[in-house]
């Protein structure tokens, strides 16, 4: 069991990756039409849509953003299931995303489609065994076929009405959580926290996943917080290394440089290698920088009216931008003080984990 | 011992590389023909040939994700580990992948 969930993460992950440049690529199309009109004055391109003239082609533009945006689970759907089963299972699993979107099932139904089509199509290709002149039918008719029926059943009909009700309740509860002030702050320190916590791994991707999602929904306000704790990490190993020098051995100087393009790109991964050189204890300083930035960010009131760009740049898309960057700042600084108090960056990060022995190790065979 | 592998992590960022590095130098300190092959962000980056794959004692998959061209590997042993613990102890990795495949001939 425990193998299976660990496939299973493995799974999800590629389904993530693959849709990362897809919500990255839209993302950035609907934001910088925004970013252009509110430069000059305008703060919707909403009112454009029927009228002529350059708003009007900023408004086109980012109405194709929105349909990549759109594509977010039919894409997760589909490239979990390739991952399990591989061609035959990646139609049937663009279908059961693309339902999960339409039926309003949300993220959570776009997960199960893509388990579904993919375990169907892998249960099938173990358990039908055809004579040797259908065989040639199997990847081309009768898998794909399969997986669609099992999606049309299972999500077009059975879970339809109860995911599409759950997650509307759920849409619904952080809707209101992201209105309220108290709520508001435990919703940014717990954002803040998951972010800074594994840079890049699933607990980090599954806040992020969330601020995706509710950017669909256009709940905008969660983003902010996540935007202002990706770019903690780095950002304050970048600072770190300039104002603690004493404390950093030359190739971490040098991966420091590169932090500042992390950090002002919004790239959590670039504090990886810092964080690996005493991970037990600076997980949770980077947890506690994430969580204490995002609340600052939320405390000063920072607010979003529109998608928020990642990024420090982010920033101008935000109202009260300032706040943005100042609960930025005060995340990084503790970060960038608190860790070379509580780990020595002076050896290279090359030297090896001595404590991890061969017993610790676990390995599987295909 | 001549092994090819494949890291592989859902950014395809940081860990890919670092993982890639860490093996190959850990082989080079231990006498081990480590080829990786880096699937991130950038595609397939040091990629390995059929041949190369068929002269391979072993495959190590430092990734738990799917990977692209396994049918290259078809008939060698493919080990699957975890890509952190690649990162973090590279050395230990190959050995006990090493053992293992000894132990199975």
């Amino acid at each position: 069991m425990k193998k299976f969930f660990s496939e299973a993460k493995g799974h999800l992950m590629t389904g993530i990756g693959y849709m990362l440049p897809l919500i990255i690529g839209a993302s950035l199309v609907v934001a910088i039409p925004l970013i252009i009109a509110l430069c000059t004055g305008v703060s919707s391109l909403d009112p454009y849509a029927k009228s002529t003239g350059f708003y009007h082609v900023l408004y086109q533009i980012q109405q194709v953003g929105w349909t990549g945006i759109g594509l977010v689970n039919t894409v997760l759907a589909g490239f979990i299931a390739y991952s399990i089963a591989e061609k035959p299972a990646i139609g049937a699993g663009l279908i059961g995303g693309a339902i999960a979107s339409n039926y309003q099932e949300g993220f959570l139904g776009a997960v199960i489609a893509g388990f579904l089509a993919g375990y169907t199509v892998r249960w099938c290709k173990k358990h039908f065994n055809l004579p040797d002149s259908f065989k040639s039918m199997m990847p081309l008719v009768i898998l794909p076929f399969f997986a669609t029926i099992v999606i049309a059943l299972v999500m077009g009909v059975i879970l339809n009405t109860p995911l599409s009700m759950l997650n509307t309740a759920l849409i619904s509860w952080i809707r209101t959580m992201s209105k309220s002030g108290t709520n508001q702050l435990v919703l940014a320190i717990v954002l803040g926290a998951m972010i800074a916590s594994d840079m890049g791994g699933p607990i980090n991707k599954a806040a992020w996943m969330a601020g995706n999602v509710l950017l669909t929904e256009k709940i905008y306000q969660p983003n902010v917080y996540i935007n202002c704790a990706i770019c903690i990490p780095p950002l304050a190993y970048a600072i770190s290394t300039v104002i603690r020098s004493a404390r950093y051995s030359e190739s971490f100087k040098d991966a420091g440089k590169g932090n500042w393009v992390m950090g002002f790109v919004g790239i959590t991964e670039g504090a990886i290698p810092f964080t690996l050189v005493k991970a037990s204890r600076l997980v949770p300083v980077n947890m506690i920088g994430g969580a204490l930035g995002a609340a600052v960010t939320c405390l000063l009131g920072a607010k979003a009216s529109i998608p928020p760009v990642g990024g420090i740049y982010g920033f101008i898309t935000i109202g009260n931008g300032w706040a943005y960057l100042v609960g930025m700042l005060v995340g990084a600084l503790f970060i960038a003080l608190v860790a070379p108090m509580v780990a020595d960056f002076s050896v290279d990060p090359e030297a090896e984990d001595e404590t991890m022995t061969e017993d610790d190790i676990d390995i599987s065979f295909e | 011992m001549k092994v090819v592998g494949v890291s592989a992590c859902p950014a395809g960022l940081a860990h890919t590389p670092m993982a890639a590095k860490a093996l190959e130098k850990a082989g080079k300190k231990i006498g081990f023909d480590v080829k990786m092959e880096q699937q991130g962000s950038m595609g397939q980056v040091n990629k390995i040939t059929n041949e190369e794959a068929q002269a391979a004692d072993f495959v190590l998959i430092a990734s738990d994700q799917h990977i692209e061209g396994m049918d290259r590997f078809k008939g060698k042993p493919v080990i699957r580990v975890n890509i952190t613990t690649c990162i973090k102890a590279p050395e230990a990795v190959l050995k006990k992948c090493a053992k293992a495949v000894e132990a199975k001939k």
